[in-house]
This record gives C-alpha cells, sequence and structure tokens, in this order.
C-alpha cells in the first residue's frame, strides 16, 4: 500500500544529464512515446538538453551520459553524485567507455592530430566510464540504450521492484530469433561474450555484435579466442573488434578484475 | 494398406490440403525452417532444417494469462487445423518426445489440431546419428519415394482420411533409413565422473545454441510483465536453456547449476541417460542440430564412442 | 487450467520479525504433509510456498522476504485476495512413518513443511511412536511459530538451537548436529526427517549416520528453483528427477548420489 501512495501523491524526481558524448542516449529517452511513458511514471526535475530552467535541489534518481573525458566532467559527475540518492549510467559511454575509451589503446598525440591541426590548446585526458570516479548505482548499457531496457528500469524503481540486467550472452536472442550464426559463417561476432538484453538487434539486422554492452558475466574469452585462432583470425583483429566500444572492460574482464560485473 | 501417389502429382495433392489446413513444411528462407506455406513450389526437401519443428508447438513466446484489476483469464492459443507436411523420422520423433513430457493445455490444444505427414529422408549428413537413437514410428502419413510413385503408410485414422481417395498400392514399400554416424555405447550413466568431459566443457561458450536449435528441449520461464501505469499484465511462457547460468539461479542469488561442465553435462545426460530412465525412450533423436550450431564445434557424440573406446582397452 | 491460479481470501496475517510473516489463507485446498502451492501476484510472478499447517479449511504460509514476489505478497493485508493454485508434490511418505519413531529436524524458514507434519502427527498421535524434534535459528529473534512450540514442548521433546544464545535459557547453543552430538538421541525403529539449508541436512544427515540411522531412513524435503511446478520447465531438475513432481521429499539415498554428482562438477574449475 506504501507503494500506491508514492505512485499518486509524491512522484520519483529524476534528472538527466550528460556529458562529454554525442547526447544519443539522451535523444532516446525523447524519442517516440518513450518519454511521455517516463513522464507519466516519475517526475523529470531537470534534463538540460531539452529544458532551460532546471531544478537545482536533490534528486532520487540521476541519469548521466557520456564518458569522463576532460577533468570538468570530473567535478560536474562528483556534484550530481551529492545532489541524487542513485546513479544511473545511461548508455554505453558511461557504462563501459563507449567509442571515445578507444582511445586508451591508441597513441595519443597520433590521434588527436589525425583529428585536428592544431590540439596543443586541448586538455583531454583518457576517457574512461563513469564508474571509474563515482559510485553507480544502476547500468543501462547499449549504444544507445534500448527503450524497452529505460521503460523496464523506470517501471522497477517507481514500483520498488529490483532491476536486474541479464546475465545472458547476446546468441540466446539470437539464435531464439532463428538468426543464422554469423560466427559460422565467418564473421567476427562478439555474440557469445557479450551481454544479452538487446534481443539481437545487430545480428539480426546482418551485422556483427560489437560488444557495445560490455562482456556477459560468464563469457568464456578463452574458448572464443581458441577458437578464432582455429578460424585465422589474429590476436589483433579480435582486440580490435572488442576495443570497438568496451575495451576496457573485456581488457578488465580478462584480468578477472570486473568486480561490478555480477551486478 | 499402403496408398500410391504420382511424384509429379504431389503439388496437386498439397494445393488441395492448403485449401482446408494451415499446411506447414520445411522452407528456405534466411534460413531452413517449417514455416506456413502457400503454394508447394515453397517446399525445401534436400536439407534438415536448421530450426526445429518444435517451434510451432513451443512459440518463443506464449501468452499464458492476462490480467485485468484482479481478474486473470486464460489464453487459448487460437490455431486453424494444421498439416505438417515434410517432417523427417528425426522431427517426429521429437514431437514423440515432446507429448511425454509437456503436459501443458496450450502445447495439447495445438497437438490435437496438428496431422504429422512424414518424408523419408534422402539426405542423412556427417552430423545425423539418428541410426543409433531407437527411433520409433511415429506418424499420421508418411512418404517412401519409390520408383517415381510415394507410396504413404497410414499411421492413424486421421491420416488416413486424408489419403482415402488416391489407389492402394500392390505391394508395399517401406525403404530402410540410410546409414549414418553411430554412437556405439549410450550406456553412459557411470563416467558421469569421468575427466573426458571437461575438455568438452572447456570449449563451451554457454552460447545456448545447441538447446535452442535442439528439436526436444523443451525448458521454459514463466515471466510476468505489467503495462507501464495501468493495472494490466500478462504471464508469458518463453523457452529457456540449460547451458546458462541464469537457468538454475535461486532468489537467493546462487545459481545451482554453476560450473559449465555441470551445465554442459547436465545437457547430455538429459538427452541420453535421465530421459530413458523415466520414460524409456531416448530424448534425442539423433538430428544432429546441436553439432551444426555450435560455433565451437562441440561434437559430444565422439566424446561417447571416444568413452566407451577407454572402457573396452580397460577391460582388455 | 493448469496456469490458472485461483483466488483465495487472506483470513489473518501475522508479523513475526522483519523477514517473515505468517498468512493464513481460507481455502479448501487441503494439502497433505510437505506439499507446496505456487503464490502468484499478476504482473510480478510465482514462489513457491509450502503449507506450514494440516487443516481441511485453511492453508497457513510461511513466508521470508526474498524475491520480488514475497515482497509484493508482504504488502498484503487481511481481506485481501490472493491467488493461488496447488497443492504440488508427493510430500511427507506417510504411510512409511506408521508406528515409527520420528526425529524432525527444521532450520530456519524449513521450518514450514515440518510444521504440516507435526500438525498431522498430533491428529494421529497414536499411529506414531516416540517424536524428537529439533529446530535450529540463527538467534532468539528468529525464533518462529514460539506459541506453538511452546504447545508442543508438552507434547513432544522438543529441543531448540541456536547459533547464538543470547541469554535463552530454554534453548541449547550451537548447530542441531552439534547438540545432536553432545545428547545423542535414541535411533532405533527411527525415520528422520529434515527441511532447511542444505548445509544443514548435510551435516545432521552426517550425524544421524554416526547414530546409526542409515541413508534410508532419512528424509530431506528440498528447494530448488521451480517455475511451472508439474514437471514441465525443467528448472528443479536434479540430474534426473524433478524436485516439483517427484519430491520435493526425497528419501536421502535416493537423492544423495545425484547431488554429490552435481556437487562435485561444480567444483572442477573449466575456462
Amino acid at each position: 500500500m506504501k507503494q500506491k501512495k508514492e505512485n499518486t501523491t509524491e512522484k520519483l524526481k529524476i534528472g538527466l544529464y550528460g556529458i562529454s558524448g554525442c547526447a544519443g542516449c539522451l535523444l532516446t529517452v525523447i524519442y517516440e512515446d518513450c518519454f511521455t511513458e517516463i513522464n507519466e511514471l516519475v517526475d523529470i526535475k531537470a534534463f538540460p538538453l531539452i529544458k532551460e530552467d532546471n531544478y537545482k535541489g536533490p534528486l532520487d534518481y540521476c541519469f548521466i551520459e557520456g564518458t569522463v573525458c576532460f577533468d570538468e566532467d570530473i567535478i560536474t559527475l562528483k556534484k550530481l553524485r551529492k545532489r541524487s540518492k542513485y546513479i544511473v549510467a545511461l548508455g554505453a559511454c558511461s557504462h563501459v567507455g563507449g567509442v571515445p575509451s578507444m582511445k586508451n589503446f591508441l597513441n595519443k598525440d597520433k590521434v588527436m592530430r589525425f583529428v585536428y591541426p592544431k590540439y596543443n590548446h586541448l586538455k583531454s585526458t583518457n576517457p574512461t566510464p563513469i564508474n571509474k570516479h563515482i559510485k553507480v548505482d544502476y547500468y543501462l548499457p547499449q549504444c544507445p540504450p534500448s527503450k524497452k531496457e529505460i521503460l523496464e528500469f523506470v517501471q522497477a524503481i517507481t514500483s520498488n521492484r529490483p532491476f536486474r540486467l541479464t546475465e545472458d550472452p547476446v546468441c540466446f536472442e539470437c539464435r531464439k530469433k532463428g538468426n543464422p550464426c554469423l560466427l559460422n559463417q565467418g564473421q567476427l561476432c562478439l555474440g557469445p561474450i557479450t551481454r544479452g538484453g538487446c534481443d539481437a538487434l545487430c545480428p539480426t539486422n546482418d551485422t556483427i555484435c560489437y560488444g557495445c554492452r560490455g562482456p556477459c558475466p560468464d563469457a568464456n574469452i578463452h574458448a572464443f579466442k581458441e577458437l578464432l585462432k582455429e578460424k585465422g583470425y589474429t590476436q589483433k583483429e579480435l582486440v580490435a573488434k572488442m576495443q570497438t566500444f568496451a575495451g576496457l572492460q573485456f581488457k578488465e574482464f580478462e584480468e578477472e578484475k570486473s568486480t561490478w560485473l555480477e551486478k | 494398406m499402403q496408398k500410391i501417389i504420382k511424384i509429379n502429382s504431389l503439388n496437386e495433392f498439397l494445393t488441395n490440403l492448403i485449401k482446408d489446413y494451415t499446411v506447414i513444411a520445411p522452407v528456405k528462407e534466411r534460413t531452413t525452417k517449417f514455416k506456413a506455406i502457400l503454394d508447394p513450389k515453397q517446399i525445401y526437401l534436400d536439407k534438415i532444417t536448421k530450426i526445429p519443428l518444435k517451434k510451432f508447438f513451443l512459440p518463443e513466446e506464449e501468452l499464458l494469462l492476462a490480467f485485468k484489476e484482479n481478474k486473470i483469464t486464460e489464453v487459448r492459443p487460437k490455431t486453424k487445423p494444421t498439416i505438417i507436411f515434410g517432417a523427417r523420422k528425426c522431427d517426429l520423433n521429437a514431437i514423440n518426445v515432446l507429448d511425454k513430457v509437456m503436459k501443458d493445455p496450450n502445447y495439447m490444444h495445438r497437438r490435437k489440431n496438428t496431422i504429422l505427414i512424414g518424408m523419408y529422408c534422402t539426405h542423412p549428413d556427417k552430423y545425423c546419428f539418428c541410426e543409433s537413437m531407437e527411433l520409433i514410428n511415429f506418424y499420421d502419413l508418411f512418404f517412401y519415394p519409390y520408383n517415381g510413385h510415394y507410396y504413404i503408410s497410414i499411421g492413424s485414422k486421421k491420416g488416413e482420411a486424408l489419403v482415402k481417395h488416391l489407389p492402394s498400392a500392390k505391394k508395399e514399400i517401406t525403404l530402410k533409413f540410410k546409414n549414418t554416424k553411430k554412437i556405439k555405447n549410450k550406456d553412459i550413466a557411470a563416467d558421469y565422473q569421468n575427466t573426458i568431459w571437461e575438455t568438452d566443457a572447456n570449449k563451451c561458450l554457454s552460447c545456448s545454441a545447441c538447446t535452442v536449435v535442439c528439436p526436444t528441449c523443451n525448458c521454459f520461464d514463466i515471466k510476468d510483465k505489467s503495462l507501464i501505469n495501468k493495472k494490466q499484465g500478462r504471464r508469458t511462457r518463453s523457452s529457456a536453456s540449460c547451458q546458462l547460468k541464469s537457468f538454475s539461479r535461486v532468489a537467493g542469488g546462487k545459481a545451482f547449476r554453476d560450473s559449465r561442465l555441470s551445465r554442459f553435462k547436465h545437457f547430455v545426460y538429459h538427452k541420453i541417460v535421465y530421459f530413458k530412465n523415466r520414460h524409456k525412450i531416448y530424448m534425442c533423436v539423433g538430428c544432429g542440430r546441436c553439432l551444426r550450431a555450435c560455433p565451437t564445434h562441440i561434437d559430444w557424440t565422439k566424446t561417447i564412442n571416444i568413452l566407451s573406446k577407454t572402457k573396452k582397452i580397460q577391460k582388455k | 487450467m493448469v496456469y490458472h491460479p485461483q483466488p483465495y481470501i487472506i483470513d489473518h496475517v501475522k508479523t513475526i520479525n522483519k523477514e517473515v510473516k505468517l498468512f493464513r489463507i481460507k481455502s479448501d485446498l487441503n494439502p497433505k504433509p510437505g506439499q507446496f502451492f505456487e503464490i502468484s501476484m499478476p504482473g510480478i510472478g510465482e514462489c513457491p510456498l509450502a503449507s506450514c499447517s494440516h487443516n481441511p479449511h485453511q492453508i497457513d504460509m510461511l513466508t521470508r522476504l526474498a524475491g520480488n514476489v514475497t515482497t509484493a505478497f508482504f504488502q498484503l493485508k487481511k481481506g485481501d485476495i490472493v491467488h493461488i493454485r496447488g497443492p504440488y508434490g508427493k510430500g511427507f511418505p506417510l504411510g512409511k512413518l506408521k508406528n515409527k519413531n520420528l526425529i524432525l529436524i527444521a532450520g530456519g524458514t524449513g521450518l514450514a513443511p515440518i510444521t504440516s507434519l507435526i500438525n498431522y502427527i498430533e491428529q494421529n498421535r497414536s499411529h506414531f511412536g516416540n517424536i524428537i524434534i529439533y529446530f535450529g535459528f540463527r538467534n532468539p529473534e528468529y525464533i518462529l511459530l514460539k506459541d506453538k512450540i511452546k504447545e508442543w514442548r508438552k507434547k513432544f521433546k522438543v529441543t531448540i538451537c541456536l547459533d547464538k544464545l543470547e541469554g535463552d535459557k530454554q534453548c541449547k547453543e550451537g548447530f542441531v548436529h552439534e547438540v545432536m552430538n553432545k545428547a545423542p538421541p535414541d535411533t532405533a525403529e527411527t525415520i528422520a526427517l529434515m527441511c532447511g539449508p542444505e548445509i544443514m541436512m548435510k551435516s545432521v544427515t552426517q550425524t544421524l549416520n554416526k547414530l546409526g540411522l542409515t541413508d534410508d531412513k532419512i528424509y530431506w524435503s528440498m528447494e530448488r528453483r521451480m517455475e511451472c511446478a508439474f514437471g514441465n520447465c525443467g528448472r528443479c531438475l536434479i540430474q534426473d528427477v524433478y524436485v516439483c513432481r517427484d519430491g520435493p521429499v526425497f528419501r536421502y539415498d535416493h537423492i544423495k548420489p545425484r547431488l554429490e554428482n552435481e556437487e562435485t562438477s561444480n567444483k572442477i574449475k573449466t575456462h
């Protein structure tokens, strides 16, 4: 009964913020009917992307999109952490580092010279996911996050239910859909080692899985590597694929350092 | 008594059936699967389908109950009388296996509404091992191609009614099933602790492909969904896989089949030993789909053969 | 019909502690001791719960807060409607217990099925010999069904074992098997039945073995993840036995090799 009261009288206060990133994840929230449904369930107090006048007080849940690329991002994050009860990492960038985190594995100077003719005034650091700087309570992975999962999450928090990501690999959903296996066709698909929950969006559309949802907690990377070796791929090719989105996490996973995975 | 039909009048026979029934037959699209057909020309019989027949009886997601306020109503699938055409002997035996386990009303409803027509398998491939799995004759009708004709064996009254108008065959023709790969000694109950399984388990990616494409794997999950901000919801059944850790995880967080090894062995032993103990038939029908689908090419039939070989050596 | 739960009215709710509540539900389902039900929370899910009484007109459910379903169940009050399907499982082998001495052991909320058996024994006292009961709880705060235990103390030989005594004089300190070791019960013509965490049941069984009770005279009431409860979904399989359909009560010599097999292969690390 306590639940109901919360729903009708006082909605949860939500903020949606972005740090360095493409704002695609925040756009997903606005996209289609997703926004109206969320708005019905919770009180969207702050959303700088679409609102000029934003609430500055304490929040219940704060969704953060983007990677930490500058020192300013860390300051923003720490401020948001102080203001909110729970932090939700929204999208692949804040969850696993996303595409920007690729820079961790490349020559920094070379990369910057490639993009900008003059880069001496730029003060960027190595991009890292937000959980390297602040405590994160929930993750909504994928690039961009799935509408289904966002709605599920909002529904869970408003009805006092725990929210858990699936621990099954992408392959499970892909096979259930009846897709022909891309690995068996000779493509380097990361499905077997990637956390599912995306309804195998990419393989269903004949595109390999790039592992944007990070490693699956039960992944057998060792066997996967052996398989690719057999198929004639080099270690470098595999690593390059893994580094597209979640290079940092796959690396940590292999070193068995990732403690947050069980969430 | 067998009935007989010319091979080139099969299409006419099927076109007549399509008028009154939903006809499900193997087709080749992005992948090979069983699908409702409108034209007999769509049928593809050259290779065994990648997606098993069970998908028709146990859809990936099936509505069981619908909730509204505090009322619960049961949902029954709506199906027209259906004919399954072109199923191989392994596919048909898989249905026999499912009949033994599934006591689920939606499954039984679909089964009652279905007529099974089998087709003699002319192309077993290197993964097939049906010969070892003691398959039985399980069909309403079964087609044997011979000398420009199909000789039709009748397995039930339901089937007989479909071929009443066809002439009877003067001579019975049943073809022997072609040689396939063999599992020599299937008595592996005592070898559960054998370390040989670890080699296979080490190669396993736990991707669940084997269980999804298995024609007899029937484990499922019951999930509830409530529509956002409304007092409505539904309870659905979707297929699950014993190869995933989440399958045996309980509310407290513990997974009872925690290691890849115990999950892998559960699959093999369920197919070869456990089911046989209870129902006197093998759960595995030897279609080889799991071997074909496995990305790391784990061949547990080979492992069983190695086991029996080592046992023989030990005896000597 | 198999998935369709029926509505029943909650007659009484008693809060025992933060984690445990006792629900009394009016029903004429009349479960056998040791059988269980699936509690259904529309839109949230189902969860298996054993009945802890033996009464043709009511079901008592001792519920521990564990997941989504029990959280929702806890919010129900007297007069609310709850949906239930069942009863499922075979329950305790009552025929085999006739004219025997019994040792009953319950740990934590494993008390529920054992309670239904004690109820049955109370109603048919002449069918049974000596009854010895052991309860295991964490500390005095966690003792469940205090009133009932008080009643049973008058009729049977009841021992309460607490992990931490915290000054409780009526109880004994230590795990059940430790207490049992110190003051061994008589095991002649006896059958032992137990329910609780698997680790507890294992150590108690080992102790009973030492006291001369063989595995075929010991029964375990098991718990596994169950979804359909009638042997279709395959979740609760322990090798080749379904906990829901063949159990949840198993003769220990029947289930032991299966549990050992699974346990040993769980310990072997693969990649």
